[in-house]
This record gives C-alpha cells, structure tokens and sequence, in this order.
C-alpha cells in the first residue's frame, strides 16, 4: 500500500502554496478595507485555477476530488473571500450544469466561469428550511412553451454578484421532493429576479450572502436542466463532491490554525521560558497535530475512492463531518495558545474562529452528515 | 535557435538548513526540495525569448537524483519543450561537484547545439558559482554572468551584468553561457493547467556513464557546521545606558 500522492498532484499543491504564500501579505489591507486586492483575482484567473473541476472536453483541467481537496486545503489558508469565487466555480451549480446540463447550458456558462468572469449561484435553501429539502416554497408552473417560477431562497452564497443561478423548485408538488423537484438555470437578468436582500455574516463572505425573490419569472423550456423532477437527485450527485471540498476548506483552515499555534508558542515568552516549554501547551499542539492528521488521511481516502469511481455517501460525509468538527476543535484551541492575543481583529487565528465555524452548517450540516452515515449503516 | 537551460533540485529556500549529526553536510532526508530560485530566474528568461520568437525550443536538463524529475517537470510547466535528466547519483547527499556537472553539460551542448545556455548564476545550496563558467571555458565560449538584463541582436547577446559596486553592459557572440541573476525577472509560477499539460512533455532518461563522465568527488568537505547562535541580548534602561554601553563595546 502507498500513501504517497501521485506526482502531478504534489505539484499542484506546491504551485498552490507558493501562490498562496505570495499573496498572504495582502492579508492585512484586506482587513482594514474589507476589499479583495485585484492581485489576487489576477493570479486565480492567469493560474487556471477556475477550471480545476471541468472536464477536458469542456475546456477545464478534468482533475479529481483528491486534487481539488488537496488544493482546497491550501487555498483556504487565504481569507474565504480571496477564493470564494474559485470555490463557486467548482459548486453544485457548476457540476449540475456540466452533467447534467444541455449543450447550449453548458455553452451559455462554462466558458465563462473558467474563464472568471462568470460567478454562479446555488439556490436550494429558503427562510423555513435547509436540511429539510422537501419543504422548500419555490415552484414553477407550465407557462406557454415555458415556465414560470415563483420562491423565495437564501443564504445564497456569491448571490449578490452571481449571473446565473441554479434554482431548486417544485415542479409537481404531488410526487413529493424525490420526483417532484426540478432545476433551473435562471439569468440574473431575468425579470423578476431580485436580490431581495443580504445577510452580514460572523465570518466568511463579505459582504454577505444573498436572498433572492423570484417573482413571476417567465423562463423559457430550455431552462429546464436535465429531466423534470430529477432535481433533487442531481442535487444529491453535486453534494457529495461539495462536501468533500468542505472537508477541504475545514482541514486547510484547521492546520493553518495548528502552524500559527506551533509558531506562536514555539516564540512567545511565559514563565522565564515559551509557552511550549509547558506541557499542557504540548499537549494541545499533540492533539491538534493528531486530529488534523487524521482528518487529512480520512479526507483523501474519501476523494481518492470517489475518484477511483466508489462514491460512497458514507464516506463523503464521514470526510466533512469529522473534518470540519476537528478543524473547529483545533482552531479553538490554536485560539486558547494564543490567549488574549487571538481574540484580536486582524490575528488570522481570529478570522479562522470565525470562518470554520460555518463549515460544520452548511453543505449539510453535521447532524445531517451523521444521520446518512447512519441511514446508509442501517440500511438492509 | 536552441536554448539549453541547466537546473539544479536544492533544498527549498524557505526550509531551515540542519546540519547531519556526523558534520558530514546538510541533513537532505525528508527535507522540501525545490528548483534552485535562480534556476528559476533562468528557465523563465529562456521562455520569454521563445515567446518573442527568437528562441524555438527551451530545453532544461538536470544532473542528479532521479527525483530531479521533479524538477523538470516544473520547468516543463513552466513552458520549457523537453527535459534531459541524468542520473548520476543515488543519494540526495551526493551533491555533483560543478566541473562533472560542466563536462556533462557539455556533451549535451555537442549533442544538442544550443546557441545559448541560460544558467543560474549559483546554486543556493553550495554556492560555488562555477558550472557555468568551467562550461563555459570546456566549450571555449563566451561567457556573461550575473546578469540583470539580456537582449538578443542577430548573433549577439547584450548583457548588463550586476558586477561590484555597479552595472556593467557587455555584448558577447553567439553561441554563449549567460548566467541568470536575481533582478533578470520575476519567474512565473507554473500554471495548473500547464502542470497537467507538462506529464505528457518528453522527458529523456540517461545516466553519467552514458555522456562518459565520471562523477566521483574531487573535493572533500572537511567540516559542515551550524552558523554560530546569536547569543542573548541584554535591556538598558535609557538612552544614555545604550550609549554608554555601546561606547564600551567600542562600536561607537
Ligand atoms: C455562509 C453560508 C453559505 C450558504 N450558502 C448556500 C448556498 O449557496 N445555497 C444554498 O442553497 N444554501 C446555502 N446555505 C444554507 C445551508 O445549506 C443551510 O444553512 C444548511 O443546510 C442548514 O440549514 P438551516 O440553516 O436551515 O438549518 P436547519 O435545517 O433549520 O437546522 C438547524 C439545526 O438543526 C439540525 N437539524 C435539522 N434537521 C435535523 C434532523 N432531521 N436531525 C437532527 N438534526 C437536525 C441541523 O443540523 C442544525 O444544527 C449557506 C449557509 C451559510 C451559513
Ligand atoms: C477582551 C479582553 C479584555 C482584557 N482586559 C484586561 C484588563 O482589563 N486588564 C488587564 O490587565 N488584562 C486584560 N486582559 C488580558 C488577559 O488577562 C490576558 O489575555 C490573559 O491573562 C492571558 O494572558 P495572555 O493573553 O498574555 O496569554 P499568555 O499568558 O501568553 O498565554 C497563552 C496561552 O498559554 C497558556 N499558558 C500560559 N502559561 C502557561 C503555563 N505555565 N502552563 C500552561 N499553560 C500556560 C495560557 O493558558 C494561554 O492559553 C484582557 C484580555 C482580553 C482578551
């Protein structure tokens, strides 16, 4: 058995890294401005990393989740908002659109969202529910040759820039979610489309994430992706990839907590020595150092046996829960090493505290991962 | 016109330098290794000439272990056509010595006629500048080093060079060794798609024997020791403590 990764792949971490290193130090005007240098824009587009999840024939790299995890790990080094687009173009949305999308839905936004210029939207949840799919509101009547589509959704992450969007809806509420669901792609310029309003967030996406009206929008029958009432089960097929890359956003925020942590301790005086002269201080690194460890390990299992064509729900969602639940643990207690100096805006242990914590919500959150685990466990 | 772009897998810029127990050199086991920064510096001036079109191949060779590969690979992503690697050591420890690395090069400069070697000017791990200057001289070629600005005219090569205390601009003819500085460029990273694109690249496989080179050491390291550690300060209280304090220490 080899745990080495493959070459190409130790690469494209490293490239990742190097970048990631260089544009760390516009860190903190970020934090000042709250706005994204166009630098970092500029080496995410010239890099190729928008592509990373399409396939060859659709102009993008065709690279695997144990690649795009791994490089997700290092990306989330960065503040979310430096790479919450490249994130975007690797969502459920965009993997929808490209399996399961027309020729002509492929043609309208690939091109450009490799190319960074388009940001798409994932609209599933709404006001009243977010684990619980089958109850959402949203819903489209037969209009003409068309449709029309009326809901309400939110917490749309990138919704407030976002071009296009993927619109989760009733079709026919009688077959229940499982047939009943259908998915749309709907132009931001479609009237009746409207950016009701935005949500300020602890963390994470600045400004904040969307929530969108859809007021009779009349769409043609060639917004329809895929088959009538197959949404939730394309949803399903983007989820567990999505879940894998939180897994690798959660574990990259959680080592880069450990690395501040090691160093901190490792210069800061207490005592007539360094914090880590104490054993209860190397503890914390130990433990933080073994749950991190394990996360990674269980992470690439998960994307490598994805890759190798054995997507297991299971195992996707052992991979985000454990992963985002440790990295929650560990930036904690990085936190705890740093002591009042963690608590302070413009300490990147501060920006990671209040970033991982939304990895253990959303993309299902982790009583949501625990009850499939369960489920596929118990199943006959 | 070919451009020959030598490279060499050091240890990584960023890594902490630990000498081996025995004093014997620095400890390379489970140590990053990376391209040599100027090798970098020179890989990216050879790319730019092709993409000007005054260069048509970029080939980069790297003399070695075989997980110089590596190494190459990145070049290859980075733009350079087809890589040499010759394997002439198994042991990272085993560090090439610049006169084997020379002779080597210059049998591939024979076999593949390059009009121009783009070298760094130094590798970050031993720092012996020298393999481009001994290639250089085995060839009986004209050489620039430490350059900073490199233009082409026809068959000749316009260098201002980064000398003591100041610039220097020299032309040199053609065929030539031109040996890369820092200020040359800022080198690019390699891309990620471009790494994808670099797996199906030509990478050729030899070994010293087959250039007729022996590699064996010349020189012998006597000693590697760590720099010595900079031993604690000490606090003042006022200005006229420091001052006095300095004037004891006769630095003012
Ligand atoms: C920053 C951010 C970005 C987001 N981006 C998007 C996006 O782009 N598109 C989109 O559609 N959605 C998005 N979401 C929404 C996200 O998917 C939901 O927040 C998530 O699915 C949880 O739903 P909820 O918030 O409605 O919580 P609820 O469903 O109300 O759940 C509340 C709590 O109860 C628990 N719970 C619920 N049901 C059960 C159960 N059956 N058993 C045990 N426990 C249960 C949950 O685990 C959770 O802890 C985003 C959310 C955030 C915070
Ligand atoms: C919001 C806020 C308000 C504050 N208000 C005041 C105030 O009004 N007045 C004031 O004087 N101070 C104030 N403080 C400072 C506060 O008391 C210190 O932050 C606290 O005592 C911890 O010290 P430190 O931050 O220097 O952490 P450090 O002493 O550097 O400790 C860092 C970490 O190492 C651990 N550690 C340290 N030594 C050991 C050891 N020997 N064994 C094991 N573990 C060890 C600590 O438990 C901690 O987890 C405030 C801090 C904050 C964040």
């Amino acid at each position: 058995m080899d745990f080495e990764l493959p070459e190409h792949a130790s690469a494209l971490i490293e490239t990742t890294r190097k970048m990631v290193r260089d544009l760390m130090p516009h860190e903190p005007e970020f934090q000042k401005t709250g706005k994204v240098p166009e630098a970092v824009g500029k080496v995410f587009r010239d890099n190729g990393f928008f592509s990373l999840a399409f396939r060859e024939e659709n102009g993008g790299m065709g690279l695997g989740m144990l690649e795009i995890c791994c490089i997700q790990a290092e990306l989330a080094h960065l503040p979310v908002q430096f790479w919450a687009d490249v994130k975007s173009s690797q969502g459920p949305q965009t993997k929808i659109i490209e399996d399961f999308g027309t020729q002509a839905q492929r043609q309208a936004t690939l091109p450009k969202v490799i190319a960074g210029d388009l940001v798409m939207a994932f609209c599933l949840s709404e006001p009243h529910c977010g684990s619980d799919v089958s109850a959402i509101r949203t819903h489209a009547e037969r209009s003409g040759d068309g449709w029309r589509l009326n809901g309400y959704k939110t917490y749309v992450s990138n919704g407030i820039k976002a071009g296009q969007a993927v619109v989760a809806a009733y079709t026919d509420r009688s077959k229940g979610a499982k047939d009943g669901i259908s998915l749309f792609l709907v132009p931001a310029d479609a009237p009746g489309y409207k950016l009701a309003g935005i949500l300020e967030l602890m963390g994470h996406h600045t400004p904040g994430v969307a929530e969108l009206a859809f007021d009779d929008v009349e769409l043609p029958a060639d917004a329809l992706i895929g088959e009538e009432g197959k949404g939730l089960s394309y949803v399903m097929h983007g989820l567990n990839a999505g879940r894998l890359a939180i897994a690798g956003t959660s574990l990259g925020m959680g080592e880069m907590a450990l690395e501040e942590a090691r160093n901190y301790a490792r210069e800061r005086p207490a005592f007539g020595g360094t914090l880590s002269d104490f054993q209860a201080v190397q503890h914390m690194l130990a433990d933080m150092a073994t749950e991190m460890r394990a996360a990674r390990l269980l992470m690439l299992d998960a994307a490598w046996r994805y890759d190798q064509g054995d997507v297991s729900r299971s195992l996707c969602a052992m991979a985000k829960l454990f992963c985002s639940e440790a990295a929650g643990r560990t930036v904690d207690t990085a936190l705890q090493v740093f002591g009042g100096a963690g608590y302070v805006r413009g300490q990147r242990v501060e920006r990671l505290y209040r970033d991982v914590r939304v990895t253990r919500i959303y993309e299902g959150a982790s009583e949501i991962q625990k009850n499939t685990i369960a489920r596929e466990m118990l199943r006959d | 016109m070919k451009v020959l772009v030598p490279v060499k897998r050091v240890i990584d810029y960023n890594v902490k330098a630990k000498v081996k127990a025995d004093g014997s050199g620095v400890d390379l086991a489970n140590v990053k290794m990376s391209m040599n920064p100027f090798d970098e510096i020179a890989v990216e001036e050879a790319i730019r000439l092709k993409e000007a079109g005054t260069a048509e191949e970029v080939i980069v060779v790297s003399v070695g272990v075989k997980q110089a590969q590596e190494t190459l690979r990145t070049a290859l992503a980075m733009g350079a056509d087809r890589a040499i690697l010759v394997v002439a050591a198994d042991d990272v420890h085993n560090d090439i010595e610049p006169l084997a690395v020379a002779k080597i090069l210059k049998a591939i400069v024979d076999e593949e006629q390059p009009k121009l070697v783009i070298a760094g000017k130094q590798a970050i791990d031993n720092d012996m500048n020298a393999a481009g200057q001994m290639l250089a001289a085995l060839l009986g070629w004209g050489q620039a080093t430490f350059a900073s600005e490199l233009t082409l005219d026809g068959d000749a090569a316009t260098v201002t060079r980064e000398v003591d205390g100041g610039l220097q601009t020299i032309t040199v003819g053609l065929p030539a060794i031109v040996t890369a500085d820092l200020r040359l460029n800022e080198p690019r990273y390699a891309s990620l798609p471009n790494i994808m694109k670099a797996k199906k690249k030509p990478l050729d496989e030899k070994t010293a024997a087959d250039y007729g080179v022996d590699v064996s050491p010349r020189l012998e390291v006597v000693k590697t020791t760590e720099p010595p550690v900079r031993s604690a300060g000490i606090m003042v209280e006022s200005v006229d403590e420091l001052v006095s304090k300095l004037k004891e220490k006769g630095v003012v």
